[in-house]
């Protein structure tokens, strides 16, 4: 298996340097006359400055320049007193399902003694998503656009490679070939009167992670995750009932989530933007309605890529083992079916969250 | 995965679900298989804790779902 190492003198100052970069300014780690009077005598260096140490390993050595790293657990043996030379060393122990798993020890030069032993998990992160997506292309013919509202990645990336020249990508960063819009709010300003055929919603802010009542700034993560994207999909239904063609539908990507009882405990703000879908689905339904409008939302389970595409290979596994097929559906699956709707023109549609899971359990 | 763990593991879901021996435990998935129930998986749990000396967390228990995702749940352990 592979290994790495490489040697790094730390000095006091260094100490300092960490001090001034974390704001960790501990007594032990900054003040010469605090540590001698403590069991040390002299100043320790902070624990993290080893942590860092394990991320240079990681990030340019095991594995590199494509490191995505997943976690890391350091046991903290003896203290480190600096003046130290330090050997950092780490060996793959494992790599299998795109995550490998890496032993590393920070140990002094001369005398070999482990200061800290370490380990780490990584996968690898893509390189070069952002040409892929950059053959993206804005519609050439007289045809209506079909907008695609979050083209820069996952499903939105997906449909509108299908489209081809029949989409319009809307992204919120600079993407080629696609109309940028910072603010969806302002979106008429970007992309003028034209008529538009159909808005495929797919930009979702990522999922959080923080429980509900543990968050810091509940304001700015609930306008983020929660009042953002309504604010987007009304400033979207005006522009649809003020550009659309006739019959033009708003069609609203999201998860299943969406369904009633179905959340997720560990992301609450994205499960409840999510769980917005089908009261949003037929309110806009009946408000669209009189400027022969549609609306209908698609929900789909786990879907592998986009947002997904750093998940585990076991936590993958486990989401593919809730569905019948024991596959989990792709971007490129899922734009397909958000083409075969694209081509429903029936009333009946209106107002309806087709969830597409593929049967999948909850 | 080394043979001998996976044989270990093999073993364990033989001995949880009662199967034949030419039964093919590599594709089990707790959705398809109706003797998976709670009390199936904490023997699978208790039979690997047993076996290779490891804890799980409760992290892991929600990933345990087929035989595929709890080899890789062991392999990611160092297994």
């Amino acid at each position: 298996m592979k290994t790495a190492s490489f040697q790094i003198d730390v000095s006091p100052k260094d100490a300092l340097r960490f001090a001034e970069l974390s704001g960790d300014w501990n007594p032990l780690h900054t003040d010469p006359g605090h540590a001698s009077k403590t069991e040390y005598k002299n100043m320790v260096l902070h624990g993290a400055f080893s942590a860092g140490l394990i991320s240079r390993i990681a990030g340019m050595h095991i594995p590199g320049a494509d490191c995505l790293l997943h976690n890391m657990k350091l046991r903290f043996i003896a203290p480190i007193i600096p003046p130290a030379s330090l050997t950092v060393s780490a060996r793959l122990v494992s790599e299998t399902g795109g995550v490998g798993r890496v032993e590393a020890n920070v140990s002094d030069r001369d005398s070999g003694v482990r200061y800290v032993q370490a380990t780490y998990e990584f996968g690898h992160h893509k390189i070069g998503v952002s040409k892929e997506s950059a053959k993206l292309s804005i519609p050439s013919n007289d045809e209506a656009p079909i907008l695609v509202i979050g083209a820069s990645g996952g499903v939105g990336s997906a449909l509108l490679k299908i489209l081809g020249n029949k989409g319009l990508g809307i992204s919120r960063g600079d993407l080629e070939g696609s109309f940028t819009v910072p603010d969806i709010t302002r979106i008429g300003d970007v992309i003028g009167n034209r008529p538009i055929k159909s808005i495929v919603h797919c930009a979702w802010p990522a999922p959080d992670n923080v429980s509900f009542s543990m968050l810091d700034d509940p304001r700015s993560s609930i306008k983020h995750h929660v009042s953002e994207p309504l604010e987007s999909i009304h400033a979207l239904t005006r522009h649809l009932i003020d550009h659309g063609t006739e019959n033009a539908s708003l069609i609203l990507i999201g998860s299943t989530f969406a369904k009633p009882g179905r959340h997720n405990f560990r992301m609450p703000l994205y499960s409840v933007a999510k769980a917005m879908l089908p009261a949003l689905s037929n309110i806009l339904a009946l408000e669209l309605a009189p400027y022969g409008r549609r609306c209908f939302s698609v929900v789909f389970d786990v879907i592998d890529g986009g947002m997904n595409a750093g998940i585990n290979n076991a936590v993958r596994l486990s989401h593919a083992d809730r569905s019948p097929s024991g596959k989990l559906a792709t971007t490129e699956e899922a734009a397909l079916q958000i083409m075969w709707l694209l081509e429903n023109q029936s009333h009946l549609i209106s107002g309806a969250t087709i969830s597409l899971s593929g049967g999948a359990m909850p | 995965m080394p043979i001998t763990n996976e044989q270990i593991l093999k073993d364990i879901f033989m001995a949880v679900f009662e199967l034949e021996e030419d039964f093919d435990v590599t594709k089990i998935r707790r959705i398809t298989m109706p003797s998976w129930d709670s009390l199936a998986l904490t023997s699978i749990v208790a039979g690997m804790e047993s076996e290779f000396s490891i804890q799980f967390d409760t992290n892991d228990f929600e990933h345990m779902t087929s035989y595929a995702a709890i080899q890789e749940i062991l392999i990611q352990k160092g297994l």
